[in-house]
């Protein structure tokens, strides 16, 4: 079940800037919109630690991805040097053909000379595959200082919840990630992913087919994390943080136990407030630890998502 | 200012066209009219979610995969990449998942949108750049439309209902076809289209003939009466896959693949151009077969 991700090359992390919405809203009210049943809001809040979500609702896709953007101020300036602008997406469609939220959001943000376009079919893990894209494509820029835009997140809607497993509830965070390459700081070390064919059909949400990768997830997960670090050639020791997706709290401690990482490494302060946000997760929780000062200069960290259909990916990095 | 040039280390291996007609599983797709009713609505379009389904109901899923097996004999691809412009009949499939499932080997399968005609040149780009440091020698990209919609867009309303369509290309290391460039110019005015094909036909074909083959945003008459290249116009009821469906049919002469035989059988340099005016978009691809020894 190997993917060939094979090596990165010095990608990096130029900046990362996050973008949580104003409007938080409890399990009750966003349960009413989701279709969320009372005993699943019950369970959520209990065993998965689930509790509040961020949306905003008055804005359309291009909006939560102008808005993360808008906060990356090392994008300032430096508009010339963006030669890619990547719309990871869990969901393909975002609208009509000519929406176009990500070409909307480039011209927005001053990026017509840019390429835009979308990446989509790693589901949630489509945000991690983006960042490995956009290094391999400025690889082959003659200006080493070009830089591509990374952009995560989407909008909620009702019938998301058809597409997601029970055990999470939707976020409208987004991410706005200035990938470059050869700077010191936030390089990636290894890119791992694994596609399990089996659970191709997304809206499996019962059955023997659910049972057997609820069954599988933590083992295939603890997996990828040991191969992620393995390619990077450091121990799991050396992980100071995972960042990880916000699906929810249970799965991560299940995954934990099985490589004894201790999950205080795990960054989960965000599961209860903001929900999981599509391919936004890892990033908006770098954002966060990086307020928080988890990180120091040399720090090992890794981001994971895991996509229905069923993708399971991580990136490691040197911070 | 084009981007830089794509050339190496990727050659063409195989192309095919392939026409898909009524999908005789007939998926239900119930999903697909409350999906886009509620997608759409932002944006003051109005699905009718219990509008029946036009269309043949072919998925990416589905035409992916069937194109690989088309291809596969002449090199199994590491690396998938597809490249489409309209939306997915199904998005309740993942396409990673499904020719992981089906196909099986570990091939690493993403795909591109929201870039119109030109969607399969990105592909073609990536394609290069992803071999480029060893991680793969065999790709394939896969250019497809369906028009399975659940709602009217007018600017698909030129779709083939008849039919959907994909192209495979496939690319190794070893193929018999160099790509001698790939090459996007983005910001391009609609007006400078002409000149800028015009520079690329003199540049391919001031010294070997040259088969120019533009899709249909780019326009009649780029193709400079002063040169000696060949023009081929395309399908108009096709989206992504048009230009690349005449290319398929330059680079096999004969149109067919037959299994175990060569599949490209070139009539010369081929100038595969195509613009996407949504997103100013230019794009070229060369393929530049070995002369041929007679």
């Amino acid at each position: 079940m190997t993917g060939p991700a094979g090596q990165p090359g010095p990608t990096s992390l130029a900046a990362v800037a996050a973008y949580l919405p104003e409007t938080s809203l409890g399990l009750e009210k966003a349960g009413e919109v989701l279709g969320l049943t009372d005993g699943e809001i019950r369970k959520y809040r209990r065993f998965f630690g689930l509790d509040r979500v961020r949306w905003d609702p008055a804005a359309r896709q291009m909006d939560l991805l102008v808005a993360a953007a808008g906060r990356l101020a090392a994008l300032r300036g430096s508009e010339h040097r963006v030669r890619y602008v990547i719309h990871a997406r869990t969901i393909e469609p975002a609208g009509p053909y000519s929406a176009n939220p990500v070409r909307q959001a480039a011209l927005d943000l001053g990026l017509e000379h840019a390429t835009s376009f979308t990446l989509s079919q790693h589901a949630c893990a489509s945000g991690l595959l983006a960042v490995v894209l956009a290094g391999r494509m400025l690889a082959a820029e003659r200006d080493q200082d070009s830089l591509a835009l990374v952009l995560t997140g989407e909008k909620t809607y009702p019938h998301v919840a058809k597409y997601m497993p029970p055990a999470m509830v939707m976020g409208e965070a987004a991410a706005a990630c200035l990938v470059g390459r050869g700077t010191e700081r936030d390089r990636l070390l290894a890119y791992v992913s694994r596609t399990y064919g089996d659970y191709h059909v997304v809206t499996t949400r019962s059955g023997e087919l659910a049972t057997r990768f609820e069954h599988e997830y933590p083992q295939a997960l603890a997996e990828l994390i040991r191969s992620a670090v393995e390619q990077a050639g450091i121990g799991l020791a050396d992980l100071r943080l995972v960042l990880p997706h916000n699906v929810n709290r249970i799965s991560w401690t299940r995954v934990c136990r099985l490589m004894d990482l201790p999950v205080e490494r795990i960054f989960l302060d965000y599961v209860p407030v903001t929900g999981h946000c599509f391919c936004a997760d890892p990033f908006i929780n770098y954002a966060r630890a990086c307020e928080l000062g988890l990180l120091r200069p040399g720090d090992h960290y890794l981001m994971a998502s895991v996509g229905l259909g069923a993708t399971f990916s991580a990136l490691v990095f040197r911070h | 200012m084009w981007t830089s040039d794509r050339a190496a280390p990727l050659r063409l291996t195989a192309i095919r066209h392939q026409a898909f007609g009524i999908n005789q599983l007939h998926p239900e797709l119930a999903e697909a009219g409350e999906l886009f009713s509620e997608r759409c609505a932002p944006y003051q379009v109005t699905v009718d979610p219990d509008r029946p389904l036009p269309g043949n109901r072919n998925s990416f899923s589905q035409m992916s995969a069937d194109m690989i097996e088309l291809l596969r004999d002449q090199g199994d691809p590491g690396l998938i990449v597809i490249a489409h412009a309209t939306p997915d009949s199904d998005p309740s499939i993942s396409i990673a998942g499904y020719l992981q499932h089906r196909l099986g080997g570990d091939p690493l399968v993403f795909a591109i949108s929201d870039q119109g005609r030109v969607a399969p040149f990105t592909a073609l780009r990536i394609a290069q750049d992803w071999a480029r440091n060893g991680a793969c020698r065999a790709t394939a990209v896969i250019a497809a439309d369906q028009a399975t919609l659940a709602y009217a867009d007018p600017a698909l309303g030129h779709l083939d209902t008849a039919a959907d369509h994909a192209v495979g290309l496939l690319l190794t290391t070893d193929g018999t076809v160099p790509l001698l460039a790939v090459r996007q110019l983005p910001a391009t005015a609609p007006s400078q289209v002409g000149a800028v094909v015009a520079d690329a036909v003199a540049e391919f074909g001031s010294v070997v003939p040259l088969i120019v083959v533009t899709g249909q945003a780019v326009g009649p008459g780029v193709v400079p009466a002063w040169t000696n290249a060949q023009a081929r116009r395309v399908p108009g009821d096709q989206h992504c896959t048009a230009l690349w469906s005449v290319v398929a049919d330059e680079l096999t002469g004969v149109g067919q693949h037959r299994e175990g035989r060569p599949n490209l059988r070139p009539r010369g340099r081929v100038l595969a151009v195509d613009y996407e005016p949504a997103l100013r978009l230019l794009s070229l691809a060369v393929f530049d077969p070995p002369p041929v020894v007679r």
